[in-house]
């Protein structure tokens, strides 16, 4: 009897393997870990809302060579320009310049987004054109104001390095480099790069802040200017204490301009009706990424404040959440003014910029 | 070889399929799912569109509409319900969102209506409890009671200087300021659907939002009034409630 059993798992077994792939040659080489995230306490009941796509599962060694090549400006052209060139960690992978300037010198006229939480995100960059981490990441190698490369270059590069070789074989099983498998692994990396534990985020699990009672009783205040539709209203596009994520993640007018001269989604989707409109960026570790907007035009959160309190400017898009248009806002008080922005700075995640897992390899 | 053992298998898998019930006559339960459209002035909705008109006579688009969806029930024709426990979000910019489908199956039979909650009611209305709405920054302020949004209804409309202005009118609990304070009152909608029909079949209902019903019936809604800040505004939100029984109909029942 046992061994009638046993030999119908046997079968069973051969069966599954039988039935689903027919050589099993290098298979087993190639045994990668599985990396266990650790999400933050926030962040946690969203784990299932995560996009990792089913062949590109997070991997120890996908996300090591992710983060090596992160940092490698062998990526760019002439070898002088990683990833991170932008996206510095101290600054929460985002820089201070209001446009990033690439190898050959040329400024772009987008400010260089942050890069946090991107696995809850629908679409990257401020007008949506990418549609996962790893199409997004196939783009600034060849772009030409960025690291202006070609990518049989930098596969060409990597193949000829005896430790990227190794490296691959270990994170995909194959030494054939490709430009496919380098943004696999960039973007790995890129989705370990979570942050959620801000002193706003302590409040919010019931842990003390740090933070001085005061200062802390202005967030609060803060919190509910951020959350009247009289007032602030900025919770319906920024997210609220429920979504940690401080983004809507869609787009919108925010009532920068009265004519567009970037188009944003508009360019995107063709429809006239999108013109103007980017994507919401996520409030979180605001203090390290000025300037702000798309177009890096705010040097501070007290000119953004003052923007969305006195300065909305009309036109056929602008966002119907934004009010009192011809008045150029909500007026708000100075002390609402000033109580918003403590509200915005306590969503400053300083452990997110000192992770040693985030820095140079 | 490995083709005969996956005969073998095959034959297996039919095999204790095919044991499973095959001596009972029961009644049979079909799969049923829900089909959420939207129509303005009695035409299928164009969004950014400035070409409906409502009750008070204001020309307006629709940019934005979402709403939440329910506790749907199906009323037999002895009075009894069949109970789909559950809620959906539907998105009408985002169309894989207006087929409500989450595997429900119905016995076969004669019903005789269908209803559902827009909305939440108080006891599903609970700040923060699913993770999926919170995402779509749909909660409702606590300030005004907490919960959830029922209802984001956004796009322009041409004011009465005949320029294009801006509205937003969202739903959720309302609060009225009282001289003893704040009292939240549940503001979500039980609409109730007459509606004669056999299921026999695997079924989709379609439902229709009829937008410009939200701005009449029995309350005349004027833009002009009651464009903006309609969350904190108690009487706003009311009148949204009164208006909000008369919104939906069924369009078809498509076997
Ligand atoms: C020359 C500076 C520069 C370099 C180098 C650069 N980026 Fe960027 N990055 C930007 C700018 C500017 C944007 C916004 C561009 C836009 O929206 O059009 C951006 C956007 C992004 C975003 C979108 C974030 C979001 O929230 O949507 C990601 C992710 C990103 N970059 C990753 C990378 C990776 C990975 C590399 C290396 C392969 C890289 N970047 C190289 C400047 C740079
Ligand atoms: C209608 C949606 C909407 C509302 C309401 C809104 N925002 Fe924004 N916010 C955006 C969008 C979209 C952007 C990016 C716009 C751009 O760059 O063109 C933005 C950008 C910002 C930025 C810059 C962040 C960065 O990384 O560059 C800050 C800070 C900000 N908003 C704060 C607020 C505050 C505070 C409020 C409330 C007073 C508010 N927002 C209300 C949509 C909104």
């Amino acid at each position: 009897m046992a061994t009638a059993k046993h030999s119908l798992i046997l079968l069973l077994v051969f069966f599954i393997v039988g039935c689903e792939d027919d050589d099993m040659g290098d298979m087993e080489v190639f045994d990668p870990t599985p990396f266990e995230l650790v999400l933050p306490a926030v962040l946690e009941p969203f784990e299932p809302l995560m996009k990792i796509p089913d062949d590109n599962p997070l991997t120890v060694e996908g996300v090591a060579l992710g983060r090596k090549l992160f940092f490698e400006p062998r990526l760019s052209a002439d070898g002088s320009l990683s990833c991170a060139g932008c996206h510095i960690p101290s600054k929460s992978f985002a820089e201070n310049e209001q446009f990033s300037t690439g190898i050959d010198g040329i400024a772009g006229n987008r400010n260089a987004q942050n890069i946090v939480n991107l696995s809850w995100m629908n679409s990257l960059f401020w007008d949506g054109r990418a549609k996962s981490i790893e199409d997004q990441a196939l783009e600034p190698v060849v772009n030409p104001i960025e690291m202006h490369n070609r990518w049989s270059e930098v596969e060409h590069e990597l193949r000829s390095d005896e430790e990227y070789r190794q490296l691959f074989k270990a994170a995909f099983g194959t030494e054939d480099i490709d430009s496919m498998l380098v943004v696999k692994a960039i973007a790995q990396f890129e989705r370990t790069l979570i942050s959620g534990n801000s002193a706003f985020d302590k409040y919010l699990n019931g842990q003390p802040t740090g933070w001085r009672q005061e200062d802390f009783d202005a967030v609060l205040r803060g919190l509910d200017v951020f959350m009247a539709e009289e007032k602030g209203d900025c919770f319906h596009c920024h997210g609220d204490p429920t979504n940690p994520f401080w983004t809507d993640n869609i787009f919108h007018n925010n009532g920068l301009d009265e004519t567009f001269s970037d188009l944003g989604l508009g360019a995107i989707t063709g429809s006239e009706s999108d013109n103007g409109k980017f994507k919401t960026p996520t409030l979180r570790n605001l203090l390290f990424t000025a300037p702000y907007m798309h177009d890096g035009r705010f040097n501070s959160l007290e000119e953004v404040v003052e923007h969305y309190s006195t300065g909305l400017k009309n036109s056929p898009t602008i966002d119907p959440l934004m009010k009192n248009i011809d008045q150029g806002g909500v007026q708000l008080s100075p002390q609402d003014k000033s109580d918003l922005i403590m509200f915005m700075k306590s969503l400053t995640d300083s452990s997110f910029i000192t992770n040693p897992d985030f820095q140079d390899p | 070889m490995k083709n005969w053992i996956c005969l073998v298998m095959a034959f297996l898998v039919v095999f204790s399929w095919s044991c499973g019930d095959d001596d009972e006559v029961s009644i049979e339960s079909f799969p049923v799912n829900f089909n959420f459209s939207s129509e303005a002035n009695g035409l299928q909705l164009e969004l950014n569109e400035l070409q409906y008109e409502n009750e008070a006579g204001n020309t307006f688009s629709v940019e934005k509409l979402q709403y939440l969806i329910s506790d749907v029930s199906l009323t037999r024709e002895d009075g009894s319900t069949v109970d789909l426990e559950g809620y959906h979000f539907v998105d009408v910019t985002d169309p894989s969102t207006t087929v409500y489908d989450k595997g429900f199956t119905v016995e076969e039979g004669d019903y005789t209506g269908i209803s559902f909650v827009f909305g939440f009611r108080d006891e599903d209305n609970i700040t923060g409890a699913y993770t999926d709405l919170n995402a779509l920054s749909w909660s409702w302020p606590e300030m005004l009671g907490g919960g959830y949004h029922f209802m984001k209804l956004e796009g322009r409309y041409v004011d009465t200087n005949t320029n294009t202005a801006t509205y937003a009118t969202h739903m959720g609990n309302a609060r009225e300021i009282t001289a003893s304070g704040n009292v939240i009152h549940s503001n979500f909608v039980e609409v109730n659907l007459e509606q004669s029909f056999t299921i026999n079949g695997p079924a989709t209902i379609g439902i229709i939002m009829e937008i410009s019903n939200w701005y009449s019936n029995p309350h005349t809604w004027d833009l002009n009034l009651l464009n903006n800040t309609i969350m904190p505004n108690y009487e706003a939100q009311i009148m949204l409630n009164d208006n909000g029984h008369n919104v939906f109909s069924v369009e078809a029942i498509i076997q």
